[in-house]
């Protein structure tokens, strides 16, 4: 190989980790082969997840916490009642406040203070979290015919499933007048995350190795492994205020509002050194 | 106390007695009142108090304010015990000036000759003794007209009635209230004819009528007015307090306790003959089966015409005044089932399902739904009722339904025929009046209220049913207008009419309760209370497409009720809910509901409260036993109340709930799931249910099998070809 070969491969070597693989900056000068290593894994949800609100409203404290108490018995007998392996009920924490009337949000909505009578009603009310496991052992007929069950007997008993109606105003405005009633969810997340990741680490050996062998360099051992994009790339993402997203929690990011598979993806920045041959 | 001549009061008693056993028979309770009733007045609590009437707002009476001027003099020199100044001064109000309207205390307002004389009734011992000697001669001298051998005609009553009304203190009142306690009485006032008896009780203690036997003839009259609670009471107390004694009665002595309760099992017996012979409807009970047959349905909103509705609501999202959740007023009578739909009447054969006649064709108001949505109309003031041979309609003619505040008629039609007999436009004194809340057919005539095209005076009219023609009229005071939504103009409220045994009431949906006599003709007495917001001056605010509020999507209306002698009312754009003891009268209780809250039902523990829940309030605690949230999304909220179940008719289906804790006990899904839900309703062996787009009727498990078989013979063939026939021709 001639010094005018090696010259070239040194500088495409150069181009093309600075462009694609390797992102250096001068303050983290690095002695190896850094790689973004990638693993997705397809997976079935296993759970489905429903919300529900319960709602006790009234003039008298006293009526708002009868109603509720009311309310509540009667969901969880109709849900209870339909026997369905696997489904569970749970509350979510009950709260008290003061309930609005319409002309009171609009108000506040203009950026005017709140009319009317200050003593207004008193709402009690609990979010419900009905979570339906096994759901990849349904086919879609099964698992949609459960879901109709579920949310009849939820409408039929005076849950409000989905969205509150305090939120609908955000779909009014954005013009979505459908909102999603159930979300699909994983719950062996940590044991397809691990498929992920050991998918994320052969996929940057694979990568390292070609960078190696086009390099003319032996590759050694995992130096150092960082989970997340490289550094200075762009992440920046804009956040749009959806209230549904209150609602969330950690596990949301693994979770679809249709019905097919979840994709966990793991992202590795993997260095490797380089040993001397 | 002294007496009427033994003669006379012989005569009087032993007629009186005949009367009861012998004459009076138990659809007296009917009779209408005569002018008798105007004089007995319930007791409202006295001392006005300008602070109560503060601020309530909504609907204002004329008082007498030169009245009020000479009255409060009275009250001040007896609150002196300057008796002889008090007296003078009352002197000056003799009875024929009596005649206007004066606060009293608790927001009521009376006639004046009513507080007038309670607060002389009710004055303390030493006022009492100095009334009587002032007073004691001239009230003998007066009564002794009654005592001659052959009296004018008539004149002893209204000659007892001035001494009642001025010399009641004295030493013939007593005589003079049980002389017109038996007047009242015999023309089928029983309840006035209880208060005069109980006013001697309450008020000439050391009467030698004697107690027992104006307990007794007390507890006749609450009988015979159907009040069973208060009458069980007085039996009881003579029981207890009079063992043994016996009451003189048309000359006979009978045993008090024992005649009474003889009357009573009588009262039910014959009770129970009427009702057969009316044929009331068996009380509902138990769930709907699934497989509880469907007699009929007839559709009167089209697909086409609901596309054209749906459309109309979606392009005029801005206004919005809830005619996509409106479920019209109906009424039923005689195997009929007549409905008012935006002015087309229209008559149902409730076994068959037969439509028997419509004043338009259906699909008339296709043209007329893309203007509805903003229009001003009130819809809330279509009403529907009948009796005898006469369907009444409070109506627009469809084709002038959107136009700038027409005003709605008074439509009487022939009910077998649906044949138009008179309409208010085409009656010269009444074309500019428009007529306002559900009309009340008394005897020959009706009553209705109007108000001008622009005005909110409430005007009621006696008309007469053959032809329209106006018998008299009488103002009750003028109305706040009520500003719904904001995207409307204020609208007149929409008054509520209960006739009680004795009493026409009047809820005006504004802030008052009026009573009248049996014929609505004399005012007794009426509650205020807190009217209507003004919503003058007031913000507004709004944004896009929000929901309509509720009071608007539910259509929520005012109610009043009775039970047990007891009115329980709610008025529309009102957040209380009132027990009122008509025989006081005064409110027993008030509590706080959602302003879009209506009263549907009562029984003999809870009233039942509508809003998207169904609530069951306890009567006599006013606390809210159980509540049950339902998927109610539009007008006709209502309930029927069953032996042990109640049932609500929503978009879901027919709700069967445990009357006692609100259980679910059944979803009957029906064959109306399209619609909103709305008017529930048992008419003879049918359950009713009237939607937003149709009739549909079942045949419930409560009615008698062989009932069920011989309906089914005659619906068998008519059933389906029918009801499709008929939705056929609904579309046009």
């Amino acid at each position: 190989m001639t010094l005018r070969h090696h010259l070239v491969h040194t500088v495409l070597f150069s181009a093309f980790v600075s462009t694609t693989c390797l992102t250096t900056t001068q303050a983290e000068e690095r002695s190896g082969i850094t790689v973004m290593g990638v693993g997705k894994i397809d997976a079935k949800p296993t759970i489905v997840e429903l919300t529900g609100t319960i709602n006790g409203e009234a003039e008298l404290a006293g009526d708002a916490v009868t109603k509720f108490r009311g309310n509540r018995q009667t969901a969880i007998e109709a849900i209870e009642a339909l026997e369905i392996p696997g489904l569970t009920i749970e509350g979510t924490g009950v709260s008290v406040n003061s309930a609005m009337t319409q002309q009171q949000m609009q108000a506040i909505m203009q950026g005017m203070p709140a009319q009317g009578d200050s003593a207004g009603k008193l709402a009690v009310s609990e979010p419900l979290k009905l979570t339906l496991v096994g759901v990849e052992d349904m086919d879609t007929e099964q698992l949609l015919e459960t879901l109709v069950k579920i949310v009849d007997a939820g409408k039929d008993s005076g849950i409000v499933i989905g969205t509150m109606p305090t939120n609908m105003n955000f779909y009014y405005r954005s013009g979505n007048t459908r909102t999603p009633l159930a979300k699909f969810k994983l719950s062996n997340v940590n044991e397809v995350k691990a498929r992920a990741y050991e998918q994320a680490i052969a996929d940057a050996r694979t990568q390292a190795e070609r960078l190696a062998e086009i390099s003319g360099v032996k590759l050694g051992p995992i130096t150092g492994i960082r989970e997340g994009n490289l550094p200075g790339k762009n992440n920046q993402q804009v956040v749009y205020y959806n209230p549904y997203m209150q609602q969330q929690d950690d596990d949301d990011q693994f979770t679809s509002t249709d019905l097919r598979d979840i994709t966990v993806t793991i992202s590795l920045q993997v260095d490797f050194s380089i040993v001397e041959e | 106390m002294a007496r009427l001549s033994s003669n006379s009061h012989r005569r009087r008693e032993l007629w009186g007695f005949i009367f009861w056993i012998a004459v009076v028979p138990i659809g007296l309770a009917n009779v209408p009142t005569t002018a008798v009733a105007q004089i007995v007045m319930a007791t409202p609590a006295v001392s006005a108090s300008d602070d109560e009437e503060k601020n309530l707002g909504g609907f204002q009476v004329q008082v007498d304010d030169s009245l009020e001027t000479s009255f409060k003099d009275f009250e001040r020199f007896a609150e002196r015990k300057d008796w002889e100044k008090a007296f003078r001064a009352i002197e000056e109000i003799p009875s024929d000036k009596r005649v206007g309207m004066l606060k009293a205390s608790g927001g009521m307002i009376v006639p004046a000759h009513s507080l007038i004389w309670q607060v002389v009734a009710e004055l303390p011992a030493e006022g009492r003794e100095a009334f009587r000697v002032f007073f004691d001669a001239k009230a003998r001298e007066l009564f002794r007209q009654i005592e001659q051998e052959n009296p004018e005609p008539g004149n002893d009553v209204k000659v007892a009635r001035q001494v009642f009304d001025e010399f009641f203190l004295t030493s013939v009142g007593d005589d003079a209230a049980n002389l017109l306690g038996d007047a009242a009485f015999e023309q089928g006032d029983f309840r006035g004819a209880e208060r005069y008896w109980r006013a001697i009780l309450d008020h000439q203690p050391n009467t030698e009528i004697g107690e027992l036997r104006l307990q007794v003839k007390r507890a006749i009259a609450l009988l015979r007015s159907g009040r069973a609670k208060q009458f069980a009471a007085i039996v009881n107390d003579i029981e207890q307090r009079f063992p043994g004694e016996m009451v003189t009665l048309g000359g006979q002595d009978v045993e008090p306790v024992e005649f009474l309760k003889s009357l009573q099992s009588d009262s039910e017996s014959s009770e129970s003959t009427l009702g057969e012979s009316n044929e009331e409807p068996v009380l509902a009970e138990g769930v709907l089966p699934e497989d509880t047959p469907i007699a009929w349905q007839v559709q009167y909103l089209s697909d086409a015409g609901k596309k054209m509705l749906d459309q109309s609501v979606r392009s005029n999202y801005w206004y919005r005044n809830g005619v996509e959740t409106y479920v019209p007023p109906f009424t039923a009578i005689g195997g009929r089932l007549i409905c008012n739909w935006f002015g087309i009447v229209f008559a149902i054969d409730v076994t068959t399902g037969k439509l028997q006649w419509r004043s338009e064709k259906f699909d008339k108001l296709n043209s007329q739904f893309g203007q509805m949505p903003h229009s001003q109309t009130n819809i809330e003031q279509f009403a529907v009722v009948a009796g005898g041979n006469t369907v009444l309609a409070i109506s627009l003619n469809p084709e002038k339904l959107n136009n700038y505040r027409e005003p709605f008629r008074l439509i009487a039609y022939e009910l077998d025929t649906g044949k138009e007999r008179w309409n208010s436009e085409k009656v010269s004194s009444l074309s500019s009046e428009s007529f306002i809340g559900q009309p009340l057919m008394v005897g020959d005539n009706v009553l209705v209220a109007t108000h001008e095209r622009n005005g909110s005076k409430m005007t009621l009219r006696s008309l007469k049913l053959s032809d329209g023609s106006e018998d008299w009229s009488k103002e009750l005071g003028t109305a706040t207008q009520i500003q719904k939504s904001r995207r409307y103009q204020q609208q007149n409220p929409v008054p509520i009419f209960l006739k009680t045994n004795d009493a026409v009431l009047v809820l005006t949906n504004n802030g008052a309760l009026i009573a009248l006599d049996s014929l609505g003709k004399e005012v007794q007495w009426i509650l205020k209370f807190k009217g209507p917001p003004s919503s003058a001056g007031d913000n507004f605010f709004w944004y896009g497409n929000e929901p309509l509020e509720d009071v608007i999507a539910l259509h929520s209306q005012g109610a009043i009720l009775e039970e047990d002698g007891t009115v329980y009312f709610k008025e529309a754009c009102s957040n209380e809910l009132f027990a009122v003891d008509l025989s006081k009268p005064e409110v027993v209780w008030k509590r706080p509901v959602e302003v879009e809250a209506v009263l549907a039902g009562v029984d003999e523990n809870h009233l039942y409260v509508m809003t998207r829940e169904m609530m069951a309030i306890d009567r006599e605690s006013q606390k809210l036993r159980w509540a049950r949230r339902l998927p109610i999304v539009g007008g006709g909220l209502s309930t029927v109340v069953g032996r042990d179940t109640v049932y609500v008719f929503t978009n879901r289906g027919i709700y069967c709930l445990d009357k006692q804790n609100g259980d679910q006990k059944a979803i009957y899904r029906g064959a109306d799931l399209e619609s909103n839900g709305g008017w529930i309703e048992v008419v003879g062996d049918r359950l009713v249910c009237v939607s937003n787009s149709t009739v549909t009727a079942y045949t419930p498990p409560w009615v008698d099998d062989s009932q069920n078989s011989q309906s089914d013979e005659d619906t068998d063939s008519t059933e389906t070809s029918e009801t499709s026939d008929a939705a056929k021709d609904t579309s046009g």
